[in-house]
């Protein structure tokens, strides 16, 4: 079967008022293509997939570049009679842990603590994390459900000062470098 | 493709547990991809011994003179094998990219994990594609436990399937709850369901016996090189490599 290979990212809807129209304009005649992806597939710089009308895409990407929810993939067509390839990558949400840090704690030295001890819990189990410092909040995605019981097991002992809930969302976990 | 003219030949990690079937696998995937023309590099990592890594210098560069010696490298990790193909893979990143530089004709990188538990993935750093390995002897209820390595992996190799009879298990049962944990839903995980229904892939095989190596593969050649068809070359490049250090010996 023969794959369609996307050498590089074209830009994101989010970022790019050009891309947005063009998607609106190629969205209404049924011309745009999904790339339906989970998370772990959006930092891989190659793989083979295909989209929802069925095209196999062979993704090989700079090293380092990670795909990001609504970006934008163009493969220019070699027949002539058909039209180019404008693919939306689209991430699969899935479900995370929230862990917000209630307002009331004033000293340093206890929010210290308190950060160090969730960064420590988090950080054994492996897991990515993002940061919303404004909502005082750490996310991370789960496998498991059973992992929402486990999670609220070992932060028993600071229950009072956070609060822990279940999203499902689209996971953007923060790059460590 | 190409970033800052780094050549990324395309990758591939092997996990398992100990005494799964990961060197032996290789040892068996590596003269059907050369059958077909694929050029390969193996980077076999171990906790402390390079013990793999020799073992596959013997059987595919000096008894089968398949490749090189110097294209079967050994990386002991020290420590946990997840932490050096996960969390921080960065000895096994520069031995790739020292690779890539060598000899960016390659086709493909196969690195095999050291032995470890089914929580073991690959970063996608480093391996394009992740081939999880289980064997029978472990018992049925082997997939059915999950873990990550069972569920991410891209394809879950199921060894030993000579051996079901001897240890009493089903492979029925083992297939049923691969197709549950590998996507097919159920087991009361809302993010083990594949979202567009689709099962990941998984075959039963037996190193020993050779059945199902070349379907293990066509995986690799579909999903990793894209059908890509190789150069053709001629082997006896090679052949002489291995020839002249044997009588530099």
């Amino acid at each position: 079967m023969c794959v369609l290979v996307i050498p590089s990212v074209a830009g994101n809807i989010f970022l790019d008022i050009s891309l947005e129209k063009k998607l609106k304009l190629l969205d209404a005649c049924g011309r745009c293509e999904r790339l339906k992806i989970s998370r772990l597939e959006t930092e891989r710089s190659r793989f083979r997939t295909k989209t929802d009308k069925g095209t196999q895409v062979g993704l090989i990407l700079n090293e380092g570049t990670k795909l990001r929810h609504w970006d934008v993939l163009m493969a220019a067509s070699k027949n002539v009679s058909s039209p180019d390839k404008f693919i939306l990558v689209e991430q699969f949400p899935e479900k995370v842990i929230s862990i917000k840090i209630k307002e009331k704690i004033k000293s340093k030295r206890d929010l210290v603590e308190l950060l160090i001890l969730i960064g420590h819990t988090i950080g054994n189990r492996h897991k990515p994390i993002a940061i919303d410092s404004k909502s005082r909040k750490i996310s991370f995605p789960i496998d498991n459900d059973s992992e929402i019981q486990i999670f609220q097991k070992l932060l028993e002992e600071i229950s009072d000062r956070i609060e822990l809930t279940t999203e499902y969302l689209v996971f953007e976990p923060r790059q460590m470098n | 493709m190409l970033k800052g003219n780094k050549v990324h030949i395309p990758r591939i990690g092997i996990g398992g547990p100990v005494g799964s079937g990961k060197t032996r696998l290789i040892e068996l995937l590596v003269p059907i991809l050369d059958r077909k023309g694929y050029r390969c590099c193996i980077i076999s990592n171990d906790i402390i011994s390079k013990e793999d890594a020799k073992r596959l210098q013997r059987t595919l560069a000096i008894e089968a003179r398949i490749m090189p010696e110097d294209m079967i490298i050994a990386v002991a990790t020290g420590g946990c094998p997840h932490t050096a193909i996960r969390e921080d893979p960065s000895i096994n990143l520069s031995v790739i990219h020292e690779i890539e530089q060598k000899d960016p004709s390659l086709d493909l990188i196969i690195i095999e994990s050291g032995g470890d538990n089914t929580m073991t993935t690959f970063s996608p750093s480093i391996a394009d594609f992740f081939i999880y390995i289980i064997d029978v002897a472990g018992g049925d209820k082997y997939p059915r436990k999950g873990g990550l390595g069972i569920e991410k992996c891209d394809l879950l190799v199921v060894n030993k399937i000579d051996l079901a009879t001897h240890v009493g298990a089903d492979l029925s049962i083992m297939e049923r709850d691969a197709k549950l944990v590998r996507g097919g839903g159920g087991l009361g995980s809302s993010n083990r369901r594949s979202k567009n229904n689709t099962v990941k892939p998984f075959e039963f095989v037996s190193c020993k016996l050779s059945v199902g190596i070349e379907r293990v593969a066509k995986h690799i050649i579909d999903s990793v090189l894209f059908d890509k068809k190789p150069l053709k070359r001629k082997r006896s490049s090679t052949k002489q490599m291995i020839i002249t250090k044997k009588q530099n010996i």
